[in-house]
């Protein structure tokens, strides 16, 4: 079991400073996390200029309810809540299938890709990234609040509202589609990937 | 593959926002700032209005 992030010195820092109004303490934390938020934000909305407009809107609405953070809870789940929140929002709104169907995925060709012989970093990123994309939103939110945030099953409890139970097992079937994705991305040779 | 090269491949494949991300954001929110501050004066100069105009007619 992971241990529960807790926020560092500099998180809480930043946020007394951006509650006596010092923009630049909010544009450090901007920097922080606007990576991690966006895999996040891509993992729900699969489409990247989508994803990077609610990110503003989620880092707007942390300027706008920052005196409301307690100090004694997790800066960045209560961040990552925002952000999977308002994604939701924007997801409902429009009303798309954003993602696609597994089945769809497996009559992918792989013969161009499996002829590399070598993955370079640039490229395992683009199987990683377009693995995560063909897989349920769910799927890949979890696997990344898990492994990428290094959220505890509790905390991202409190990022989604799903149950401890449903984590663990949707955390288990997005592990097990990710391997079967990637490797029929890359031609049955997941081994040279990793 | 096993639990900690999982967690290696997701993190070395972090998504990046663009180059303009930050600039943006800031520019929305002084655009906001400045929005807001401009519809209090309206408001400040329309209430102000009304009271001189209540105050003369009486």
């Amino acid at each position: 079991m992971k241990k529960t992030n807790k926020n560092s010195q500099s998180d809480l820092e930043l946020v007394k400073q951006i509650r006596e109004g010092d923009m630049l303490a909010f544009r450090n934390l901007v920097e922080k996390y606007k990576d991690v938020s966006f895999s996040l934000a891509c993992s729900v909305l699969k489409d990247e200029e989508e994803a990077e407009d609610a990110l503003q809107d989620a880092f707007m609405k942390v300027l706008n309810n920052i005196n409301k953070f307690r100090f004694d809870a997790s800066f960045a789940t209560w961040l990552y809540r925002i952000v999977v929140n308002t994604c939701l929002k924007v997801k409902e709104k429009n009303k798309k299938h954003l993602y696609d169907d597994l089945s769809e995925v497996l009559n992918i060709p792989s013969d161009d890709i499996s002829s590399l012989d070598k993955y370079s970093e640039k490229e395992r990123s683009g199987y990683i990234n377009a693995t995560f994309k063909l897989m349920k939103p769910e799927e890949a939110l979890l696997l990344r609040l898990y492994y990428l945030c290094e959220l505890s099953i509790s905390d991202i409890k409190e990022v989604t509202d799903f149950t401890e139970t449903n984590i663990k097992v949707m955390l288990y079937r997005g592990r097990k589609n990710m391997y079967h994705l990637l490797n029929k991305l890359t031609g049955n040779e997941i081994n040279d990937l990793i | 593959m096993n639990d900690s090269k999982t967690k290696e491949l997701i993190q070395k494949s972090v998504l990046r926002t663009s180059d303009t991300f930050t600039k943006e954001l800031m520019e929305r929110i002084e655009l906001k700032k400045r929005q807001a501050k401009a519809l209090h004066s309206a408001i400040i100069r329309e209430c102000t209005l009304n009271c001189v105009t209540d105050k003369s007619r009486n």
